[in-house]
């Protein structure tokens, strides 16, 4: 049928189907700003102005659009012309992954409007329809107002961020090498911390840095903002067929046949795969290094399924209808076997065996669902336990919960004009995908190329090579282009989360509060696969046991498997589960030993200098001894607790309110210490070339995932390399053009990525010196790189454009050109401080959170305004982590939360106050000094907000979600 | 995959009674709401827009307020009247529903076809005996809210539309208590009650208690017990008592049924109070 509306202004007319969206009718006619995030309206992905109202077009039949007016992001601003919302929202970092940006952009239209001057609540309500993952919606409330004082016309001061001082030295001699001194370091508006710095003999050094330190706008922030085909669905291929998969309706079965005649007969369908199509190769799905962690326990097909949602068939058809309608001709005989769903019972004698295939690899003990064991220790723990003088034992639960990034897993397959396979895929790691589907397809590593776009968040769910397998096998079986996309439920039922935990923590301490012995015994539940397990399980060791001082320590862990969906990597990677049990446990003892929480954890916290002794035990890659180099924990303490007005702790009157007896209030910290990527593995490479005018072309393997890594690196090519940003053009995650990097994980981008582009963006300095030298008729001995230009002692200069003419053009033509990788056994923790403050109802256990507060020492930020935005996103995950979000299933082992409206992610609307502040140090082995940032926002919501309902009520929950029933049943108990 | 085949958006009554009331065919009307199935699910052949059929509108008469079956639940969030009367729960029932883009495509017939995501806007209604309007061709009928949602879809017969939801103005006071996981997220559950006092004798009381028995539904019982009595604590206390007993919930993820069944009673308390306070305010 046809329809006709006004669309952006022009009538416009389109031929949809009367079964059709509208979200999927604008995206065909190529209105890609129109976003799929799920089908149920609740995102807010999807959202136009239909009449001036925002409205999500997932749940609206194309025909309804039909003499209406719709406004999309392209309708805003054409061409290259920016609206001032746009304008607004880049200058704010307000975009991350920008997945969800065109939508909060409209309903920031929407309201501005109707409301010139609108106040921050009605900021918070006009973006609480649209679902971030990734801002925490700090910066995109910023936007809004910031945009509607741009509306009014009124002069907008730039971002007030102050210049980040770095004792760095910018001169051409061994800038990495030298002396080592000790020095002062002031970071701006602290206190001073001492901090070994390694600086340059030679030269003026610089006392600010330009760009590093700078709050840069993003460099892929334009082209989000207006909403441009920027992500892996944003196109399409001729010929593309669509893929759709079957799943398991049972939590663990045998198939004992798959009969897809009917489906393959009908009209449309060009493949239908299932275990007896592909071949049987076993693997790990997680996008690790090479060799991926054991146990392989996956194949592409099975003939068993081990979870609800697990693979059963994909089909590919001529529209993805036809696919779906394939889907239910397919009939599968299922041998229905016993399920189970409890670790603690999965591990029992008699219980089901979940991986009972004689070609798995590396499983420690099939019969009793164990996949996996870790025992880590130093010292003599059972020593110093029977030795110690007082001794406490908790423990503590973590759910299941899921990334929930508003892009579904999504990829498009197909062969390139010399018959290479082409995988463009929204993945947080593109190389190991390119490693590890190699075999199973069948193909060399050369004939296949991987092309990460932007992607709609990963938050660890797209550290996986979760569809690429599939889409792939479909575009072998056809020859044609296949695009494979999961539906939100999809997301829920079948994509990854995040482990739970069962952590029992014992301690040995003094009677003055001195940790003797600390043992973390923990039981992770992997799910129906192992993928991820050991290493989030490891991860989990170190971070529970490397934040306090103490030599006897030890790790007992097992991870085991059950009939559940599959949990994988998270941003913090078994870090959350552990320092909620950790902070939560330090908080117990302090109240015991009648301590004051933060006096307890000074007194026992690691500090410069210090060793970890459990990294010599354990590690995600192998031990690697580890010491502090720098540490901002008492200046995050003070600032995030001044924030908070922590002193009111110490007021009892302050917990009750007189207008509402029903409430009670409280206050709760927690420390947080995380890591910076993985030592002895992680590497990332970095090419740089000069172009003709003196910019440069900066390639990269690192995966941006909305966290900004192409403006960081992009920031420290340019710091280096004396010119502006702008100057840099960041290209990032082609296999085929891009160098190496094992990704975005493990906190590593901007340490081990950024690593690489300073030592390949100096390397690339030393040749525009020796260039210049040549010009100058002079040496390089004392030459300056900055503001385009070099300079020499004694004040002569060339500038870049003319060093590259002369390279290029002019005598000795070079290319000047560089390539650098980096690793490093090195993996300096960030320190931070987390405050919650609370109110619980304690006639309905609802614990409503008021406000939260956060300081972070991740070094020198390369970036404030991304970091501080890493952080605030990180708080809000971690807030739904804490109160609210769970994966919860039904008796037979079905997911209950399929949709985001009962799986519930906070929205604008609902969010208490974040104050996020970074905590400049030096760490010495990081690029300018900057460690990471990414990951340990999330660690501290969890046990703050639990000590803090310690606080407010005496009651002390030991597991999360910390849901209004469980602190009702809690309360009435302790009466 | 959807089963749509058609769409009809008819421009008056006659044609949309004649659509509906096709024989052999599924066809329904688009009702969206606060918690809606993806498109690929909704199961109607043919899908009958009624947009045309002027059914968005807030009117108000000396009978009270007539809201159309298709105005939005925003509407309802941004209607002055609905803030100012009713002690407000409709505003707060309405944007407790759902985010605000859904409120914009969701409309009041959405709401009373699919109570799933709109237990509160129920509970205003049911609290305020709110009659509802069915529509075919020229033929109208009313039921009160009640009986329309304890029938649920077995209401209409085929070519039937719901119309319009009258509220009746009252001198009465109302107080809406909800517990949730988080400040935006759907109650777990939630209580509304009606008081009409002469002097603190309770003359009328409506009591309205979503999550604690499979729909949102009156609490006859409460009701009763509250109803020619003097208001006082131990009366509070007893009609808590008695909607915790009465209540048949079922448990889920956001509670359990032991839980759902002592907040009703809580909410109960609390909402009552609420409105006594209210009324002495």
């Amino acid at each position: 049928m046809l329809i006709r509306f006004e669309l952006n202004k022009k009538q416009t007319e389109l031929e949809v189907a009367a079964s059709e969206t509208l979200l999927d009718a604008l995206r065909k006619a190529g209105f890609w700003s129109v976003k799929h995030g799920c089908e149920t309206g609740e995102c807010g992905a999807c959202s136009v102005l239909m009449d001036g109202k925002l409205i999500p077009t997932c749940i609206m039949l194309a025909a309804q659009a039909d003499g209406h007016e719709i406004l999309t992001t392209e309708g805003l601003a054409e061409g290259q012309d920016i609206h001032p919302i746009q304008k607004a929202f880049i200058e704010s970092g307000a975009i991350q992954c920008g997945y969800c940006t065109p939508a909060m952009i409209l309903a920031t239209k929407a309201l501005l409007d109707k409301e010139k001057y609108p106040s921050l609540e009605q900021a918070r309500e006009a973006l609480g329809p649209t679902l971030c993952r990734c801002t925490g919606y700090v910066r995109p409330l910023e936007g809004v107002l910031r945009a509607a004082a741009y509306l009014r016309g009124e002069e907008v001061p730039p971002l007030n961020v102050k210049p980040i001082p770095v004792e760095a030295v910018f001169g051409p001699i061994s800038p990495a090498s030298g002396p080592t001194e000790e020095s002062g370091f002031e970071p701006s508006g602290g206190v001073a911390t001492t901090t070994r710095i390694t600086t340059a003999p030679t030269l003026t050094a610089q006392d600010t840095t330009v760009v590093v330190g700078a709050p840069e706008t993003k460099v892929d922030a334009v082209k989000l903002a207006k909403g441009r085909a920027a992500f892996t669905d944003d196109m399409t291929r001729p010929g593309m067929l669509y893929a759709a998969m079957l799943t398991s309706p049972y939590a663990h079965a045998r198939i004992r046949n798959i009969d897809t005649s009917k489906a393959r007969a009908l009209p449309g369908v060009r493949a239908v795969l299932t275990y007896k199509d592909v071949p049987r190769v076993i693997y790990a799905s997680g996008g690790q290094s090479y060799p991926n962690p054991k146990p392989w326990d996956q194949v592409s097909l099975d003939n068993k399924v081990r979870f609800v949602g697990d693979r059963v068939a994909v089909v590919a058809a001529d529209t993805l209808e036809i696919a779906k309608e394939a889907l239910k001709l397919i009939e599968v005989d299922y041998e229905v076997l016993p399920a189970v769903f409890d670790p603690e019972e999965s591990i029992k004698d008699g219980a089901p065996v979940i991986h009972d295939e004689p070609d798995a690899v590396g499983i420690y003990d099939a019969q009793h669902n164990i996949s996996a064991t870790i025992l880590a220790q130093t010292g003599d723990v059972d020593k110093a336990l029977a030795e110690a003088e007082i001794r406490f034992e908790r423990t503590y639960r973590t759910q299941q919960v899921q990334q929930s990034s508003i892009e579904p897993h999504i990829c498009i397959t197909y062969w390139d004009e010399d018959d290479r396979l082409v995988i463009r895929t929204s993945t947080q790691v593109p190389y190991h995908v390119r490693r590890m589907i190699a075999p199973l397809i069948g193909l060399p590593v050369s004939r296949i190329r991987v092309v990460k776009p932007r992607i709609g968040g990963g938050f660890g769910g797209k550290q996986e090579m979760l569809i690429e397998d599939l889409a792939a096998h479909l575009t072998i079986a056809t020859g044609r282009p296949v695009r494979l996309e999961y539906t939100r439920e999809q997301e829920f039922t079948s994509a990854r989360s995040r482990h739970p935990f069962k952590i029992t923590f014992r301690a040995g301490l003094t009677k003055d509060g001195k940790l003797q012995a600390l043992e973390m015994v923990a039981i992770e539940d992997t799910g129906a696969y192992g993928v991820h397990g050991v290493t989030v399980c490891s991860v989990a060791g170190l971070r529970g046991l490397s934040t306090y001082k103490c030599e006897n320590v030890r790790f007992d862990a097992k991870i085991v498997y059950t009939n559940k969906p599959v949990p994988g990597a998270f941003r913090g990677y078994g870090g959350p589960q552990a320092l909620f049990a950790l902070e939560s446990f330090m908080d117990e003892i302090a109240h015991e030993l009648k301590m004051d929480p933060i006096e307890f954890r000074m007194n026992n916290v690691v500090r410069l200098g210090d060793s970890i002794p459990i990294a010599t035990a354990l590690g995600e890659g192998g031990p690697v001894p580890q010491v502090i180099r720098s540490w901002g924990l008492a200046e995050c303490i003070e600032r995030a607790g001044n924030a908070i007005n922590w002193e009111r702790v110490k007021d009892p009157q302050w917990r009750f309110d007189p207008e509402r007896p029903n409430i009670r209030r409280g206050l709760g910290m927690a420390v947080l210490m995380h890591g910076t990527a993985i030592p002895g593995l992680d590497m990332g490479s970095a090419v740089i070339k000069m172009n003709d005018d003196g910019s440069f072309n900066l390639l990269v393997g690192a995966t941006d995932i909305g966290t900004g890594s192409d403006t960081i690196l992009g920031q420290i090519a340019a710091e280096t390399l004396g010119v502006p940003l702008s100057k840099v053009i960041v290209y990032s995650s082609d296999t085929d053009v891009t160098p190496f990097d094992v990704g975005a994980y493990a906190s590593s981008t901007t340490f081990i990525s950024g690593g690489a582009v300073k030592k390949c963006a100096e390397d690339v300095r030393n040749q525009i010196f020796e260039r210049a030298a040549l010009m100058l008729g002079t040496t390089t001995e004392g030459m300056i790189l900055r503001n385009e230009r070099v300079t020499t002692p004694d004040g002569r200069s060339v500038t870049l454009e003319e060093i590259a003419h002369h390279s290029l053009h002019t005598k000795d033509q070079q290319q000047i050109m560089a390539t650098a990788s980096h690793m490093s056994l090195q993996a300096p923790p960030p320190f931070g401080a987390q405050f919650a403050e609370i109110e619980v109802d304690i006639e309905t256990g609802q614990v409503t959170v008021k406000k939260l507060t956060i300081a972070v020492d991740c070094g020198t930020p390369i970036n404030p305004l991304t970091a501080v935005g890493q952080l605030e996103g990180a708080v809000a995950q971690a807030l739904g982590y804490a109160v609210s979000e769970e994966m919860a299933y039904d008796q037979s082992g079905s997911i209950q939360t399929r949709r985001f409206g009962d799986y519930h992610i906070f929205s604008a609307d609902e969010m208490p106050e974040i104050q996020a502040f970074l905590v400049p140090t030096y760490e010495p082995s990081g690029p300018y000094g900057a460690k990471a940032v990414g990951e340990i926002g999330i660690d501290g919501v969890a046990p703050a907000v639990a000590n803090a309902v310690y606080h407010a009520t005496g009651i002390r929950l030991r597991d999360i979600p910390i849901l209004p029933e469980k602190v009702w049943r809690a309360l009435h108990q302790s009466r | 995959m959807s089963a749509i085949k058609e769409y009809y958006r008819p421009e008056d009554w006659k044609s949309a009674a004649e659509i509906l009331g096709r024989p052999g065919v599924k066809t329904a009307p688009i009702l969206v709401s606060t918690k809606p199935s993806p498109v690929e699910k909704w199961d109607m052949e043919t899908a009958v827009d009624l947009s045309r059929l002027g059914l968005d509108y807030i009117k108000e008469d000396e009978q009270g307020i007539h809201i159309g079956a298709l105005t939005t639940v925003q509407t309802l969030v941004d209607t002055p009247i609905f803030s100012t009367k009713f002690n407000g729960i409709f505003h707060l029932a309405a944007k407790h529903a759902a985010t605000g883009g859904l409120r914009n495509v969701a409309t009041m017939a959405g709401v009373l076809n699919d109570l799933s995501g709109s237990g509160e806007i129920a509970l205003t209604l049911l609290a305020s005996d709110a009659v509802v309007y069915i529509r075919k061709d020229q033929s109208i009928r009313t039921q009160p809210i009640a009986g329309f949602l304890a029938e649920g879809k077995q209401n209409l017969t085929a070519g039937e539309v719901l119309a319009e939801i009258r509220i009746p103005f009252s001198d009465g006071v109302f107080a809406l208590e909800r517990v949730a996981r988080t400040p935006a997220d759907q109650e777990i559950v939630a209580v509304v009650v009606f008081l009409l006092l002469s002097g603190s004798q309770i003359t009328k009381a409506r009591v309205a208690i979503s999550g604690a028995s499979p729909q949102p539904m009156r609490f006859l019982a409460v009701e009763q017990a509250l109803e020619k009595q003097e208001f006082s604590s131990s009366l509070v206390e007893k009609a808590a008592e008695i909607a915790t007993r009465e209540a048949k919930p079922i448990g889920d993820f956001r509670g359990s049924a032991e839980y759902r069944a002592a907040m009703a009673g809580t909410l109960t308390r609390r909402a009552l109070l609420k409105a006594w306070n209210l009324k002495a305010g």
